[in-house]
């Protein structure tokens, strides 16, 4: 497949502009400043492009509930904060070729009538920032940014926001808040953020792939991008593979590429000859699959059919040598560690599991264990204020699903029953 | 207007309300800890999830209005069992240190677990605990972080009511400490609305502490004389000796809120340096003295010539009062040398009267905030008025306010 959102990966000096423009950037903007906004909107409406974030929402769709006042205010953020372990496509992106994220920031603010964007991006991503503070001057210098862009009457300024480190910053509402100065707490919705988002006003949060995305539909047209993969999630999806495969990384492929396709015939295979156990398909609140399900296509749909679900596109393979046990240890670990604390259930539920998984996994636990963490789940699931909560209850229960028997065992026995 | 069912009853309440707010007007009751009708809503604490016949999660009842031809379910076995599920998260850190806890008694954590369960508790691994001892945040106030719920109304108040905006929340998760700027002295009027709206034993008032429990206390609802604010309060005694002075959810144009001497102030009663005789100067030293014996002083020491005795009196004074004042100087003394600090001459008084129509009995604070401008001339509302001045700083976001200090 020609790769469409990593086609300048890997080309010398790629982050800069004059080899973004001569690999044939900067044209679709060009073309968007001459169509009217609503035909845009319309065409991303039409690509059938869904939201890379993880939720999988309609791209064209949320633009379109923007207000159209002209004299209102509004906003484009850019959600580069990146948490979900084991996912580093928007890095990637970032990285190594900020002006296909510039460009299709200046599209979609064009579309949306958005005259100041931000790039709220993880804090940890130092090199990402300065490739795109770096790039975003270039732009300035060229006329691309600022005032009058491409010598048009359409005026953006781009801002980079780094974030603090936490999870939750991702949380689009929460995202707006520390963008505001204030500790990253999800918001109440209603409002949604079409309405009243950045200080107030209509705004658009979009992920890092997801506006890498929108310049090729203006080139190419909705159609093209349409007939790519499924045809409810169509359009290319960057994978990040990590864990018993041999070739770890990221890779571009059409939705709905199976998940035995991907590990077989692009990452080479397993990494040693144990074989496969577990896959956790779409960043760790994804319940896993097991080898049974190897060739469920890798799509929104599909995964949610399996109970399961795209997510941010990570992979993580394990074969036979990960203890599951650790594993869910590990995911709720890190989600009881992020939770915001706003609300009772995350707050309070996801740390008593991290507390019972810890000492299963260290050979201390009780009988009963097992029905206490599947009775903690039915109480924090749905309840909590944010999808955050939720996240480790799935992930849990995946493990719970598929591998009860290596918890009764840990339990029983105080040992691993796959180490 | 909408209708709606609740619980298979049917009434019709004003658009927007709130299900928790139809719910209660429908006489059900449902448990919050978040909630309070003067904060904007966060729907944080989920104690008063309901469920509503369509949707397939539980919702927030405190910040979801009512929809026309909803039907709302209040005390199903799901609500039931997320309300004793709730309780039972709050309570998995929770230091449950009731017997030396300031709020026994008038807790409404114990409360709610007592009334909706669980009874018992299933978390048996080590808690995390925020520090080993209460620390004071000031003179008055004492905190203890292990027994918090997280409602942030101690925040919200200080912020929305108050506007004095000194308290926060340091850390995140189960961490997450509502406090004060890395938990150092607090930079405020330690009006205590901290302590008021605080469900559980967290913000305590350090005067009280370990004096008493609430059952003890005999209360009488009363009117702060403290300043022309007028807030209402109840004040509460052990043995004849006054304990604390608080206010009420709803009751009073003050509502939940004091100030730091409606609050706090009212420990003078039982102060030994308080003055409860006249005192007389003998020899040049001031000595405690019968009534009978200063009027006599009084009156051996009135000058006969009216001319060369003055009275001021306090602009505090009620109108009966300054009526007496005023006969005392004109019919006794003979003297007309009557004079006060309040500020303004008699024709300033009159023209400004006029003005504001307060000739018809003026208007409320609550009908100023709704005009466009609110003009203050001559006083200093923040320290001499405070809790006008939260109902002040409450609409400050909307109107316009102009202080002209004299
Ligand atoms: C706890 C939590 C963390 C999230 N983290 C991210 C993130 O790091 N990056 C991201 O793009 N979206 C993240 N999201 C999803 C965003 O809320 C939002 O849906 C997304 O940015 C919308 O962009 P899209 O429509 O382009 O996918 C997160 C959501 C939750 C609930
Ligand atoms: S589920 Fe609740 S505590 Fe957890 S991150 Fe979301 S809002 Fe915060
Ligand atoms: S806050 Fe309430 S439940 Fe907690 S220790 Fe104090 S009295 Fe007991
Ligand atoms: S200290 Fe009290 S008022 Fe503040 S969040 Fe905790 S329980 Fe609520
Ligand atoms: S504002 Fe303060 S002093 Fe005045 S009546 Fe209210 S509590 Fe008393
Ligand atoms: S009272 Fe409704 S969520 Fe707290």
């Amino acid at each position: 497949m020609e790769k469409v959102i990593l086609k300048n990966l890997g080309k010398p000096d790629s982050h800069k502009l004059e080899n973004y423009v001569a690999s044939g950037g900067y044209k679709a903007i060009q073309s968007a400043l001459k169509m009217r906004p609503d035909n845009i909107v319309q065409m991303v409406k039409d690509s059938g492009l869904r939201g890379r974030g993880g939720a999988g929402f309609s791209t064209g769709l949320k633009w379109s509930f923007i207000p159209k006042d002209p004299t209102i205010q509004k906003y484009l953020c850019c959600n580069a904060d990146e948490g979900e372990p084991g996912t580093y496509k928007d890095r990637g992106i970032m990285d190594n070729d900020p002006h296909i994220l510039l460009e299709g920031m200046m599209i979609t603010s064009y579309a949306i009538g958005a005259s100041v964007g931000y790039i709220y991006i993880r804090g940890e991503f130092v090199f990402g920032a300065k490739r795109l503070e770096a790039a975003i001057d270039e732009a300035y210098a060229k006329g691309y940014l600022g005032k009058n862009i491409f010598g048009s009457n359409f005026s953006l300024d781009i801002y980079i926001h780094r974030g603090y480190g936490a999870y939750i910053c991702g949380e689009e509402t929460a995202l707006l808040e520390s963008i505001e100065g204030l500790r990253a707490q999800p918001r109440k919705k209603p409002p949604f953020p079409a309405l009243a988002g950045l200080y107030g006003k209509p705004t658009v949060i979009n992920n890092v792939e997801t506006l890498a995305c929108i310049p090729a539909i203006i080139e190419k047209g909705p159609e093209w991008f349409s007939k790519m993969g499924p045809e409810k999630s169509p359009g290319p999806k960057i994978f990040c593979v990590s864990g018993h495969v041999k070739k770890p990384g990221l890779y571009e492929l059409p939705m709905g590429t199976t998940v035995r396709d991907l590990i077989y015939n692009h990452c080479g295979g397993m990494l040693t000859d144990k074989p496969l156990k577990a896959v956790i398909p779409g960043g760790v609140s994804a319940p896993l699959l097991t080898a049974r399900e190897l060739d469920t296509a890798l799509d929104f749909d599909s995964l949610a059919a399996k109970g399961s679900m795209l997510g941010s596109g990570a992979v993580v393979v394990m074969d036979e040598s990960a203890c599951m046990v650790k594993s869910a240890y590990i995911i709720n670990r890190f989600f009881s560690h992020e939770s915001c604390g706003k609300c009772t259930p995350c707050r309070d539920g996801t740390p008593w599991l991290t507390r019972v998984l810890k000492r299963i996994e260290h050979g201390e636990g009780r009988p009963g264990d097992i029905e206490l963490l599947e009775s903690l789940c039915t109480n924090i699931f749905g309840r909590t204020f944010c999808p955050l909560g939720d996240g480790a209850v799935m992930a849990l229960r995946g493990h719970l699903k598929n591998f009860r028997e290596e918890f009764q065992f840990h339990i029983d026995h105080k040992r691993c029953m796959a180490s | 207007m909408v209708t709606v069912k609740i619980n298979g009853k049917e009434i019709t309440v004003e658009d927007n309300t709130l299900i928790l707010d139809a719910a209660r007007h429908a006489g059900y009751e449902i448990p919050t800890f978040c909630y309070q009708a003067d904060l904007v809503g966060i729907g944080s604490c989920r104690m008063c999830l309901v469920e509503i016949e369509g949707q397939k999660k539980l919702q927030p009842s405190c910040v979801t209005p009512v929809l026309h031809g909803m039907s709302i379910n209040t005390e199903t076995s799901t609500v039931m069992s997320a309300r004793a599920s709730m309780l039972e998260f709050l309570l998995a850190n929770h230091a449950l240190d009731c017997p030396v806890c300031d709020k026994g008694g008038e807790c409404e954590l114990q409360d709610m677990v007592y009334k909706y369960g669980p009874h018992k508790g299933r978390h048996a691994e080590p808690k995390f605990k925020f520090q080993e001892k209460d620390y004071a945040l000031s003179p008055v106030i004492i905190k203890n972080s292990n027994r918090c719920v997280q409602c942030m109304k101690c925040v919200r108040v200080c912020r929305e009511v108050v506007g004095a905006n000194v308290l926060g929340a340091l850390g995140r998760g189960d961490h997450q400490e509502e406090t004060s700027f890395f938990r150092h002295f607090l930079d405020c009027d330690q009006d205590g609305n901290c302590i008021e709206v605080c469900p559980v034993g967290c913000f305590m008032r350090l005067p009280y502490r370990y004096k008493t429990r609430p059952w003890d206390l005999k209360g009488a609802d009363t009117v702060c004389q403290w300043c022309g604010t007028g807030c209402r309060m109840v004040i509460e005694e052990r043995d004849g000796i006054l304990i604390r002075s608080k206010a009420q959810m709803g009751v009073g144009l003050n509502s939940e809120t004091l100030c730091a001497r409606g609050r706090f102030g009212n420990d003078f009663m039982t102060r030994a340096e308080r003055l409860k005789t006249p005192l007389v100067r003998r020899f040049g030293k001031l000595e405690p003295a019968s009534w009978q014996e200063a009027l006599a002083v009084i009156k051996e020491n009135v000058p006969s010539d009216g001319e060369r005795i003055g009275g001021i009196a306090s602009p505090r004074l009620t109108n009966e009062e300054l009526y007496l004042f005023q006969k005392l100087f004109r019919t006794i003394f003979g003297s007309a040398n009557i004079d006060s600090s309040s500020r303004w001459g008699s024709d300033a008084v009159e023209a400004f009267a006029k003005a504001a129509s307060m000739d018809a009995g003026g208007v409320s604070v609550f009908d100023c905030m709704e005009t466009d401008t609110v003009l203050i001339i001559g006083s200093h509302v923040s320290d001499e008025n405070p809790v006008t001045d939260y109902i002040i700083g409450q609409g400050r976001r909307a109107p316009r306010i102009d202080h002209t200090l004299p």
